[in-house]
């Protein structure tokens, strides 16, 4: 009898653990119903760019009830991936600030499907710099300045709301704007000066500069003295003049969605990506042009070893073109050197 | 009472047939029309460090309704969706029929590759328009009638999704790459493509051909083959030698081998017909044809004991596959421009069935193109047709246009 307790007692348990629990179903999205202010004021995850808004007075473009605008929307895990607190957006000056917001919201309903799919297409903003807009055929995610667009069209009454993987940044008067600017780039501009590649940096063609870390360079000894010493014809100009690229406009991303079919020349020697499959694509290495010769075969590393570019640096926007920032040398300083018999 | 039970029963019936019927409209004739064909003989995708920013897909306007600055909308002959062509192309639609499995091509590994978005290979095609009749004893059904006189010529980069081009965004709309005016004489016959003419610099251009073919006096057992250049400027990635393009200048060379089974069983060339050579193909975009000839060969040649001989078996990918004994015509090209540099710089065999060819694509330089004889079994026998080719070469990819005869009125 006790047996028999036991055995219905485990077979209703079973029973219980065989139900099908129905979730209850939730109503419906009522899509296009909400107004932008109502999509930003009840979502959590947008509140940082959305205080951002209030603080500078640009939430008024919420409410417009004519064609609408197309918010570029960090949300909070956005803002947190590009090294923004709620705090440090508290600090920020409004100004600044005001130009950040601006910076994302374009005028009229951009929908992906109206974005032409080519690499790189500029629209323009509020803040009337261009946001660059990259999508093919063969991948469906959008890129805006390389970053992935994580929620396509999130759609508004009044606008659209695209939700990006990490904030953009307002773009630089020039490249070299940038580099003056980052602490941490001052050996890179320090042999740039001594080279004499400097001043192509404030105007000419589009350009993507690789630059590598002052920690970077530290590995070889080489620092802003040591350079400002250096015989410059002790080396060749390609110490430096390989982390230039131009004419090229480019961010790490766009090198996974358009993959290079071809390496990048430079004067004497030439860049080449790793191809394309796998999480590969994201890096270049500097290469003499006989480097498939037969007798090369078997060396893979000539200038300098393969220069990963990881995902979450995208490059810096300028006028003129992209910054990347690089945490390894894609030409070691010895490799550089003129050799003299 | 039989009356009214055959009226129930009838009526009923009639009904049905008589409200079941639906009266086409018939399409209006054009006046003095012209013949038009249109390809997109542009094979590129983005490449980021060359600043190739563009895919090889688009549409195609003729005559367009536009809105402000000039933007198109929609025309009344338009080819949306108008992918890469196919290598081989006859003179009369391939693509009409429908497959049950979907659309897609079979590549090296033998996986196949289904293109999910709508696709067109060409104009007309498929669509549902007055075509052009049989000229000079041609069925020319895959050209489409036009108005004769000026039109007219937008070709606009498109997304690869499902919707159609009036429904796309401004911006899209007026991503234009072509946008020409050309004239029509009555009664000729047009083939236009979009060509490349700068790939890194992302320029293009129209390619206009007026077909002389349709002018020509053919023998009836003689096989013509015609090529030209379309590439457009070198692409710096093949003058740095990380792309294969055909050379500057070719030199064609050509052979026509028949399948013998002494001395030694093997393919022989005919006398001849070895290694002739053809022509050096020194002007690009050239639109006259310089056709070279080759007989339309005996029936035993294509048949072995009343037995079909075999193609090259383009359908399986493995190294063991029945050996082809089809007779065929060599190509082998060289460059002009330094000659004597290699034996043989790059050659293919027509020797596959183009009823099969455009599935099975296992990448670029194909060393097998389909055959200059079109076989096809019809009333219970095989038939043996004589055809004219047109072979394009753009870049690294030779198209083949096949131009057949009438099917009704051709030499057993």
């Amino acid at each position: 009898m006790k047996l028999l307790v036991k055995y219905i007692t485990v077979c209703l348990l079973l029973m219980t653990a065989a139900c099908i629990k129905k979730q209850a179903i939730p109503p419906p999205a009522d899509n296009g119903v909400a107004s932008l202010r109502d999509l930003l004021a009840n979502n959590f995850s947008y509140s940082m760019f959305y205080s951002a808004m209030k603080r500078t007075s640009t939430d008024s473009l919420l409410d417009n009830a004519g064609e609408g605008y197309t918010i570029f929307l960090p949300d909070d895990g956005a803002f947190g991936r590009s090294g923004i607190s709620r705090d440090s957006l508290g600090k920020m000056k409004v100004e600044d600030l005001k130009k950040l917001v601006l910076y994302h919201i374009v005028a009229g309903r951009v929908p992906t499907n109206s974005i032409p799919q080519i690499m790189n297409h500029p629209m323009p903003t509020v803040e009337k710099d261009f946001v660059y807009a990259s999508s093919t055929s063969q991948i469906a995610t959008l890129y805006i300045n390389g970053i992935a667009v994580n929620k396509q069209d999130v759609m508004a009454k009044n606008g659209l709301i695209h939700v990006l993987n990490q904030a953009l940044s307002i773009p630089a008067a020039s490249v070299q704007d940038i580099i003056a600017a980052t602490p941490e780039y001052s050996v890179f501009a320090a042999g740039l000066k001594k080279f004499g590649l400097w001043d192509q940096l404030k105007t000419g063609n589009p350009m993507v500069v690789l630059a590598p870390t002052n920690e970077a360079y530290a590995a070889y000894n080489w620092d802003v003295e040591a350079i400002n010493n250096m015989d410059v014809r002790e080396y060749r100009k390609m110490a430096f003049g390989t982390n230039i690229l131009s004419p090229a406009f480019f961010f790490i991303n766009d090198l996974r969605i358009a993959p290079p079919q071809g390496p990048f020349m430079q004067e004497d020697v030439m860049l080449i990506s790793s191809g394309s499959g796998g999480g590969f694509q994201r890096q270049l290495k500097v290469v003499p042009f006989d480097w498939q010769s037969p007798e090369n075969s078997l060396r893979s590393v000539w200038y300098g070893d393969w220069v990963f570019y990881p995902d979450d640096q995208q490059g810096q926007l300028a006028v003129n073109g992209v910054v990347i920032r690089s945490q390894t040398l894609n030409v070691i300083p010895d490799s550089a050197k003129v050799k003299t018999n | 009472m039989k009356l009214r039970k055959t009226c129930f029963i009838y009526l009923p019936v009639l009904f049905v047939l008589f409200t079941g019927c639906y009266k086409y409209k018939e399409v209006d004739l054009i006046e003095n029309p012209s013949y038009m064909r249109v390809f997109n003989s542009v094979s590129i995708e983005p490449d980021i460090f060359q600043g190739t920013n563009i895919s090889s897909f688009f549409t195609f306007l003729m005559d367009p309704q536009t809105e402000e600055k000039n933007i198109p909308v929609r025309s009344a002959t338009m080819a949306d969706f108008l992918g890469t062509r196919e290598l081989y192309t006859t003179s009369y639609p391939l693509n009409s029929g429908n497959s049950s499995e979907g659309h897609y091509v079979v590549d090296a590994t033998g996986r196949k590759v289904f293109i999910s978005t709508p696709m067109n290979y060409e104009y007309p095609g498929n669509a549902h328009v007055l075509t052009a009749p049989a000229i000079n004893g041609f069925d020319m059904s895959a050209w489409a009638q036009v108005k004769s006189g000026e039109h007219r010529i937008v070709f606009v980069a498109r997304p690869k999704n499902n919707i159609p081009f009036p429904e796309l965004s401004r911006e899209i709309r007026s991503t234009i790459l072509v946008d020409t005016v050309v004239n029509f004489t009555e009664g000729e016959v047009y083939t236009l493509q979009i060509v490349c003419r700068d790939v890194d610099k992302n320029q293009f251009g129209l390619y206009m051909r007026r077909e002389t073919f349709v002018h020509q006096a053919f023998e009836e057992n003689k096989n013509y083959i015609g090529f030209v250049n379309l590439s457009g400027a070198r692409p710096k990635r093949a003058q740095d030698g990380y792309m294969r393009v055909f050379p500057e200048k070719i030199s064609i060379n050509y052979s026509f081998y028949t399948h013998q089974k002494a001395p030694v069983k093997g393919y022989y060339p005919i006398e001849g017909y070895n290694n002739n050579f053809y022509k050096t193909l020194e002007k690009r975009m050239d639109t006259s044809i310089s056709y070279l000839t080759v007989p339309l060969l005996p029936r035993e040649a294509f048949f072995d004991n009343d037995t079909l001989r075999n193609y090259y078996r383009v359908d399986i990918a493995s190294t063991i596959k029945p050996p082809p004994t089809m007779p065929f015509v060599q190509f082998i090209f060289g460059n002009a421009d330094n000659p004597g540099s290699g034996a043989k710089d790059y050659g293919f065999d027509c020797q596959a069935n183009g009823a099969l060819f455009n599935t099975y694509r296992y990448g670029l330089f194909e060393t097998v193109m389909p055959s200059v004889n079109k076989i096809v079994s019809t009333g219970n026998k095989y038939r043996i047709y004589s055809t004219v080719n047109i072979m394009e070469i753009v870049y690294n990819r030779v198209y083949m246009m096949q131009i057949l005869r009438g099917f009704n009125e051709v030499p057993q």
